[in-house]
């Protein structure tokens, strides 16, 4: 019996392996799709689906970004804070013009991404530290800049609510920016050179400096391109929300670290993929939506949400290959 | 001779950096506003030091064996809740029902600290059990756990708080004060972080813990049984966030399991400030207690300037970033001084 | 080993030595604890003792009638009302006093299920000061001094009015300090702009703010540093009951005075309450409902199924307005409610909750938004599924809400909002002003209610008897800032 345990583990390593970890993701998401079929097939009415993918998908989109600066082995934890400050300080210059302000949200995300890689790259201070702090940086300049008061996104402002809660071909504006995005930095991860950069970094970071990749141009642009996605994950989901308030992005830091986790990105760095997390960003919608639908109230849920997700990664663990 | 002492200050400045601010915040606070040294204000300061440095005491010594723990927040919060309904249960078993829903709480104290203690430190072994035996990575572990023990503390309570101010002697850790003006609460927090800080530096338990964190494998190489201290610092934390709630139980002399929880990044801010390394290893005790001391004289000065929360909030984190590239910029300069080029 | 495991022994020990060392240090205030299974009673306000009016006994009279009723029998007395007599505030007065009765267990059981008895229990009876009535048209134009916001009106500067001008002794400077939650949203930056307005009014009153962020230890703390500044008053403004009830006794026991405005605070002697008609705003929206549901099948039922989406849980507002809107329900027995959705104050999760409840539910006949983060998604995610129309006979699903912002009016104005019962955050000047005439030696009773207003709807229709105000008459106070719709 023992044996056989092995070889399943042994197999089971094998094909993780091989195909970079997104076997499981599929694995855990087939189980799932499995599971809502036989007990709740509600989720699967279309109505439901559109809802479900277009509430969470900028939560995926943060996700997807974050999934960037993990594989270099960083990791960005004020993400939720730059959702905040970039749709604070697009308040007042919504009024003058929305595509001023869109401008400067996605200048925000850019810039704060820039400033969160510059001073990690200078300064050598470990990501985690430093994004802390800078965490509590944004949530403060956010709140001072709007007085903490709630911006509404009102019809007025149609290119905002149009991106937000339109669809094209039935499939929802939001689910497909982040479906782009993700197809995009994939690309870029399997096919380019910075694409393979990157995962120099995150594996050995003295082994790929010293093989002349530029770890600390690598890292900021990773960290610009977080900070880019989180802005406009920002924008898509005060659009559908109707407002923007000070509260915006919490919990969007923890929600997207699980969504990589989930999607097989290691939190070491340089083991993961883009593709990954977007199964993974499946994954959780649906893990949450059929809590919703299985009635068990927002505690419940809240619960078993902490539940799954260290079984998920339990999982992930036991198919990781052992090294020592 | 001249350059020998700059070195000289600079080295004594970069030593006793958290003194400096310390002793800083005090002259601006004075300066300030003339009730800073008032006894009632003297007393939330201490309050605030003892209460946050429990905390980062408890985060600290699992950041020195390289893990994290973000569940220390939650526990504080939720431990005592899930105590009062323990006993409660067990109350009603023997046909004495002592709780009732939204009501007061006639349970006796000692009882209602016994299972705090116990349930907190249940968290801490869960914690344990899940990074060490299981192998998730704490970050992950630490965060599922919050969630679920934040959804369980809203099952169990629905969300409505409790009134302690009927059980004997609840007063007394979180209300009492020597002189009128220090906090008991604030000797419990000296004496734990004196315990704790001979035992990391002056016994075995020290090298242990320091050798775990520093570097993992040749410690289990050197037949460290390295699991087997992460487990124990995994439980201590644990039982120190439960200490916490305990203080926090008896101080509000209330339990409100909807009381907000950034407990734990404040905690781990304040690691960060006392120069504790996310890697694990480095890191001093003492310097935590500082930190701790020098962050709530921070929020009581920015509070006495009339700053709004997230003004408060702003400034923190700019301390933060502050500390924390000085305390890398230190490490550099011994990291060069070893010819070890940096990455 | 065994070393540290006996050193965790003894810090377990200690503590717990701690903890019981001291059975004298013991602050148990008024009644012993029983240490049976009762529930103790918390100590109700002793203001109800005005029996004197004919009319206050009239509304008890009436609420002792129907309470024995169900069905087309309480909703035949509810139409009674019209003839007895009754003010327009004795009519709020009747619904909110009705006690919770068992003719719809449903509803019964939810109500005591989430102990929302107990929030009822200790809501105060507040009185309304001098028998003042407030009438449209009343209150101050201003511009936010806090939030910048123009176009606000407050409603009661006429309540407990006091002079502009120097207070008490022109030649001292009187210190108050206030305790406010924080300002994270547009009604809450009200608040503090109702306050500061009332406090540049005054020369010589100083304000000594202490923002505790939602943290109640922080709230502990900040009344140690107003007791530190030895300031003449407090104005609490609390966020949970629980956690408020010790900084409020250090500060009485300190020999400051302490208001609390808006929620309530655990501790029973404070020297004033200014509380919010929280239970005014439930049991108006649950009687527009028994209203709308009897007209709609020409008084031949009442029946119909609910989603409630509230806040979080355990928080006065969510507490007072459900209980008093389950309250007035209990008495139809062919109301059901479908689902009861929290949402933990955060808006994402509200519009999650909306969008479940109407993909899991085809016959949701009206929606419950308990607070101003429900109301806009609660109609984006009917807007979405587009569901106005499916109820049966395609009438449209009936939103009841309890918002006060200038948003929310444009809703009405569109015809996606029936009824909206206002809660204007502008109330902290008359918890100033309470405290000013406090100072100046006036002798105040305890309880002070802010007076209730008639909930606002699409046609200003009459209720039983309660002339409702249209849109039109209350926008002018509606909170937050200008929305400008299309």
């Amino acid at each position: 019996m023992d044996k056989k345990v092995k070889s399943i583990r042994g197999f089971m390593q094998e094909v993780s392996e091989k195909t970079h970890g997104l076997f499981i993701s599929f694995l855990i998401l087939a189980v799932l799709l499995i599971i809502s079929a036989i007990f709740i097939p509600k989720v699967f009415q279309l109505k439901n689906l559109e809802n479900l993918l277009r509430t969470y998908a900028p939560g995926g989109i943060v996700a997807v970004g974050l999934s960037l600066v993990i594989l270099t082995g960083e990791i960005d934890v004020s993400v939720g804070a730059i959702m905040t400050l970039a749709m604070a300080v697009a308040a007042k210059i919504y009024d003058f013009s929305e595509p001023a302000a869109i401008a400067a949200i996605c200048a925000t995300g850019i810039g704060t991404g820039f400033l969160n890689g510059l001073l990690i790259t200078k300064t050598k201070v470990p990501s985690l530290m430093l994004t802390i702090g800078t965490t509590s940086v944004f949530n403060g300049l956010a709140a001072i800049l709007v007085k903490a008061q709630k911006k509404y996104i009102t019809d007025i402002y149609e290119i905002t609510l149009s991106v937000a809660k339109g669809s094209i071909l039935g499939i929802p504006i939001p689910l497909l920016v982040c479906l782009v995005l993700a197809i995009l930095f994939q690309f870029i991860l399997r096919k380019t050179s910075f694409g393979k950069h990157i995962y120099y970094t995150g594996t050995n970071k003295r082994a790929a400096w010293m093989s002349g990749v530029n770890i600390d141009r690598v890292k900021i642009i990773c960290f610009m391109a977080s900070g880019l996605l989180a802005a406009v994950a920002a924008l898509l989901l005060s659009g559908q929300l109707g407002s923007s308030t000070v509260q915006l992005g919490t919990g969007y830091d923890v929600t997207a670290i699980s969504i990589a986790v989930l999607g097989g990105i290691s939190l070491k760095g340089g083991k993961g993929t883009v593709i990954g997390t977007l199964l993974g960003f499946i994954t959780m919608s649906l893990m949450q939506n059929m809590l919703a639908i299985a009635q068990f109230g927002t505690y419940v849920s809240t619960t078993l949400k902490g539940v799954m997700i260290v079984l998920v990664v339990y999982l992930y663990g036991l198919t990781a290959k052992r090294k020592e | 001779m001249s350059i020998l002492k700059n070195n000289k200050y600079k080295n004594i400045i970069r030593k006793q950096m958290l003194w400096l601010a310390i002793m800083l915040g005090l002259i601006i606070g004075r300066i300030l506003s003339p009730y800073f040294f008032a006894g009632n204000n003297i007393t939330v300061i201490l309050y605030t030091c003892a209460i946050y440095g429990m905390l980062a005491i408890a985060e600290s010594l699992v950041l020195l064996v390289a893990e994290i723990d973000l569940t220390i927040g939650i526990s504080a919060v939720v431990s005592p809740a899930l105590a009062i309904y323990l006993t409660n249960a067990i109350y009603k078993v023997s046909n004495n029902g002592e709780v009732v829903r939204g009501g007061y709480v006639t349970a006796p104290w000692w009882v209602i600290v016994a299972f705090t203690l116990l349930i907190a430190t249940l968290i801490g072994l869960v914690n344990a059990i899940l990074v060490v035996k299981c192998r998730v990575p704490a970050f992950v572990a630490t965060i599922g756990v919050q969630y679920a023990v934040t959804g369980i503390g809203y099952i169990v309570t629905k969300g409505t708080p409790l009134f302690m101010t009927k059980v004997q002697g609840v007063a007394f850790i979180g209300g009492a004060k020597l002189a009128g003006v220090i906090p008991v609460c604030f000797i419990l927090f000296l004496l734990v972080a004196i315990m704790f800080i001979y035992l990391c530096s002056s016994t075995k338990f020290g090298m242990r813990v320091y050798s775990t964190g520093g570097n993992t494998k040749s410690a289990s190489l050197c037949g460290i049984n390295t699991g087997k201290w992460k487990m124990f610092m995994f439980i201590i934390s644990g039982l120190l966030a439960g200490i916490t709630g305990v203080v926090f139980t008896s101080k509000l002399q209330s339990i409100d399991v909807t009381q907000t929880t950034g407990y734990e990044m404040t905690a781990l801010a304040i690691a960060i400030v006392g120069g504790i390394e996310l890697n694990g290893g480095v890191g001093n005790l003492k310097n935590t207690v500082k930190a701790s001391m020098f962050m709530a004289i921070l929020s009581n000065v920015l509070s006495m300037l009339g700053f709004l929360s997230y003004h408060q909030t702003f400034v923190t984190g700019l301390f933060i970033v502050l500390f924390a590239i000085i305390h890398k910029k230190s490490d550099s300069k011994r990291l060069k001084e070893l010819n070890i080029v940096e990455v | 080993m065994k070393r540290k495991m006996t050193l965790l022994l003894a810090v377990c020990i200690f503590v717990c030595v701690l903890g019981t060392a001291c059975g004298d240090q013991s602050n148990t205030t008024d009644q012993p604890g029983t240490g049976t299974g009762t529930i103790t009673e918390v100590d109700t306000d002793a203001s109800t003792g005005e029996k004197g009016d004919e009319a206050d006994s009239l509304v008890d009279q009436l609420v002792a009638e129907c309470s024995s009723l169900s069905g087309m029998e309480a909703y035949k007395f509810f139409n009674t009302l019209t003839e007895r007599g009754l003010s327009q505030g004795e009519i709020i007065d009747f619904f909110v006093k009705l006690p919770i009765s068992t003719a719809n267990q449903e509803v019964y059981d939810l109500y005591m299920n989430d102990a929302l008895d107990v929030y009822a229990e200790s809501a105060p009876e507040g009185v309304v000061y001098n028998e003042y009535e407030w009438k449209l048209g009343d209150g101050t134009e201003i511009t936010g001094p806090y939030s910048n916001n123009t176009n606000l009106k407050m409603a009661y500067t006429d309540y407990l009015s006091v002079e502009e001008g120097p207070i008490g002794d022109p030649n001292k400077t009187y210190k108050i300090g206030v305790v406010a939650i924080s300002a994270i949203d547009s009604w809450m930056g009200n608040l503090y702009d109702s306050i500061h307005y009332e406090a540049n009014r005054h020369e010589n009153l100083e304000i000594v703010w202490m923002d505790y962020g939602l943290d109640s230890d922080g709230c502990s703390d900040a009344v140690d540093m107003l007791i530190a500044q030895k300031v003449d008053a407090i104005l609490l403004w609390p966020r949970t009951e629980a956690a408020t009830t010790e900084p409020a006794k250090k500060a009485e026991e300190a020999g400051i005075p302490v208001i609390t405005v808006d929620r309530l605070c655990g501790y029973p002697d404070v020297t004033g309450v200014i509380s919010g008609n929280f239970p005014a705003n439930g049991a108006q929206c649950a009687a527009y409902l028994v209203w709308q549901l009897a007209q709609e099948t020409e008084e031949k039922a009442i029946e119909g199924n609910i989603v409630l989406l509230r806040k979080a849980a355990g928080v006065t507002a969510d507490t007072l307005r459900c209980g008093y809107f389950l309250k007035v329900l209990s008495y139809f027995p062919d109301i059901h409610i479908l689902e009861s959705y929290y949402d933990n104050d955060d808006t994402e999760q509200s519009l999650v909750n909306a969008q479940n409840a109407l993909q899991q539910y085809d016959d949701i006949d009206a929606f419950f938004c308990e607070g101003l983060t429900q109301t806009p998604v609660a109609i984006e995610a009917v807007n979405s599924a587009n569901r106005w129309e499916s109820r049966e006979d395609g009438k449209k699903i009936i939103m009841l809400t309890i918002d006060d912002t200038k948003e929310s009016f444009n809703f009405i104005d569109q015809g996606l909002v029936e009824v909206n019962c206002p809660y204007t955050p502008l109330i902290g000047d008359i918890g100033m002003r309470y405290l000013i005439k406090m100072l100046e030696g006036e002798e105040l009773p305890k309880d002070v209610a802010i007076p209730n207003i008639p909930m606002v709807t699409a046609k200003g229709d009459t209720i039983f008897g309660l002339k409702t105000m249209s849109s039109e008459d209350w926008y002018q106070y509606a909170s937050g800032p200008d929305y400008i719709a299309e």
